[in-house]
């Protein structure tokens, strides 16, 4: 994940929950752009995996364990990746296929 | 239906009442949506109560899926500006988060009593006092609205104080930032005494062939970013096209992060920061650190006032603080010659209150009913700088914008993508709607648009 160079377009977030709904929707998928801070213009990527919370600041990326204290900061904007399922790791990652910056890739396990 | 929540709502503010309805699937067939059908719903309610001046938010069947551009909805409505039918984009996270909210197609009709707010969600329609918030600037507005019902997500249609006065330089503001309104559709929400429209909804959209859908997305995707896009980015990508050589120069030392609409590969949208570093790329404790540029002709008129670009931007922000019509701000500074911001504001002050129309050139010029927001041609995909495909584009400019304004996707997303063509659009929609469509009948139903 690179996430300086997501330019916020959120089709990311409707393939994967076209993945589990099989219909378009911003409600089910497992990584989200964080945009609650709209007049900041800062924004980055929340990713649930089965383990992990990845959360991409435009300044870095942070990895905590899924029950363990999480980063920081996000409000309530950020907290709602807590609940979403996690990551199905699909063979063909449509999330990052559908990227148009690169600030996704799927990487080799 | 798919590509539709099959919703609708009629919103009667004479009556303090609204009602949800079933859309009208004959009339999906018969105009598709967007622009096309909101023209029909227009005719229809004027037809039968000429007094209720109605407004019409209508989305797109292609609005809220992955495809490229696919974050259009439309606001139609007879222009207090210019006394004809105009179509105005509303685009960003505002366009599909209006399907997502649950409802196709809005009407509003009639006046309000005392001011209120439209609160649309998950299937249900408020109409909400908006004595809180009445004297309010928009920022503030959409600040308000987003606290008082706990969600930072909400979209927000709003307006400022030019709407609240009815000034004919009244512009709707979209949450924080100026829109593509340039023919007084704000003028009529303050008419109608309507302060803001709000939308949030976990909607859901079915598609027919969605998989394949998906994978029409990625492939055009692919395509635009590598023959169109590439790596260009921002607002000042477009200075050539706008007659601002060196918008990107001017705009550069305030240039923050680029950022796009909804399902939209090209970031047009550009952040400015002057009240902190714009190399602050981590969160920071300002919360109000600049101005998101998202209406092109808009900054090309600020560019040509002359000012110093903080200047500039600084008096943008009144202008959206204000809901007043950049445009009308641009020509009336180009006319003063404010000396510094201060003088700026006062400018832009009169005219939020002004009950006459500053110049406003673009508005009108050639009785287009769409926004005249965008170049006339976005030449950088075809060769750079080459003006004689603007000229070409003119009136491939207004199918281009009819098609986009129909379906739900960005016009200047269209203008900058000769490949996305009608056969293409038409197989889009085919594969979504789960219906055949041909690109005859697609250029038929938007040229209603035209006529």
């Amino acid at each position: 994940m690179d996430p300086i160079e997501c330019i916020g377009c959120g089709a990311c977030e409707v393939v994967c929950g076209f993945q589990r709904d099989v219909a378009f929707t911003l409600t089910s998928s497992s990584i989200i752009v964080y945009r609650a801070e709209e007049k900041k213009n800062y924004f980055g990527l929340l990713y649930k995996t089965k383990t992990e919370l990845v959360t991409g600041r435009p300044e870095g990326v942070q990895r905590a364990k899924l029950g363990a204290s999480q980063p920081s900061g996000g409000g309530a904007g950020g907290k709602e990746i807590l609940i979403r399922p996690a990551c199905d790791e699909c063979s063909d990652a449509p999330c990052a296929r559908i990227c148009p910056t690169g600030a996704i890739e799927m990487e080799e396990a | 239906m798919n590509l539709y929540n099959e919703n609708m709502v009629i919103i009667d503010l004479d009556r303090q009442e609204t009602q949800t309805r079933e859309l009208d699937l004959d009339l999906v067939q018969e105009r598709i949506g967007g622009a096309a059908l909101n023209q029909a719903l227009y005719q229809q309610v004027s037809a039968q109560e000429p007094e209720s001046d109605p407004i019409i938010i209508g989305t797109g069947p292609l609005t809220g899926t992955p495809i490229p551009g696919a974050g259009l909805s439309v606001i139609t409505a007879k222009s207090p500006v210019t006394g004809q039918l105009a179509h105005v984009p509303i685009l960003q996270w505002i366009g599909s988060e209006i399907k997502y909210s649950g409802f196709d197609f809005i009407v509003i009709k009639g006046q309000a009593e005392n001011p209120v707010y439209l609160w649309l969600h998950d299937g249900l329609a408020d109409i909400a006092d908006a004595g809180a918030i009445k004297d309010q600037d928009t920022w503030q507005t959409t600040d308000w609205i987003r606290r008082q019902r706990g969600d930072n997500l909400i979209q927000v249609i709003s307006t400022g104080s030019a709407a609240a006065n009815q000034s004919p330089n009244a512009q709707l503001v979209l949450n924080y930032w100026p829109s593509a309104d340039h023919v007084g559709m704000a003028k009529l929400l303050g008419e109608k005494k309507i302060k803001a429209i709000a939308f949030r909804g976990l909607g859901i959209i079915d598609a027919e062939n969605g998989e394949s859908l998906i994978e029409e997305a990625i492939q055009l995707k692919d395509r635009i970013r590598k023959e169109v896009v590439r790596r260009k980015a921002g607002v000042g990508s477009l200075g050539p096209d706008l007659g601002c050589p060196d918008l990107a120069g001017w705009l550069k030392p305030l240039v923050h992060r680029n950022r796009s609409c909804f399902a939209c590969p090209f970031p047009c949208l550009s952040f400015v920061k002057y009240n902190e570093s714009p190399r602050m790329i981590a969160e920071s404790e300002v919360a109000e650190p600049g101005l998101l540029l998202t209406n092109p002709q808009v900054v090309a008129a600020f560019y040509r006032t002359g000012l110093e670009v903080e200047t500039a931007m600084r008096s943008l922000e009144v202008c959206a603080r204000l809901g007043v019509d950049p445009l009308s701000a641009a020509a009336a500074l180009e006319q003063n010659r404010p000396q510094n911001l201060e003088q700026a504001k006062a400018v832009i002050g009169n005219l939020a209150a002004a009950s006459d129309r500053a110049d406003a050139p673009l508005v009108g010029a050639d009785a287009s009913p769409f926004s005249p927001w965008m170049p006339n041609a976005v030449t950088f995909s075809v060769n750079e700088g080459q003006a004689d495909a603007a000229a070409a584009a003119g009136d491939d400019g207004k199918l281009r914008n009819a098609l986009g304004y129909t379906l739900g996707i960005c016009p200047l997303l269209l203008l900058a993508v000769p490949f996305l063509d009608q056969a293409a659009l038409a197989n889009l929609l085919s594969l979504g709607g789960g219906e055949e469509i041909d690109s005859e009948k697609l250029e038929e139903v938007v040229g209603l648009c035209l006529d």
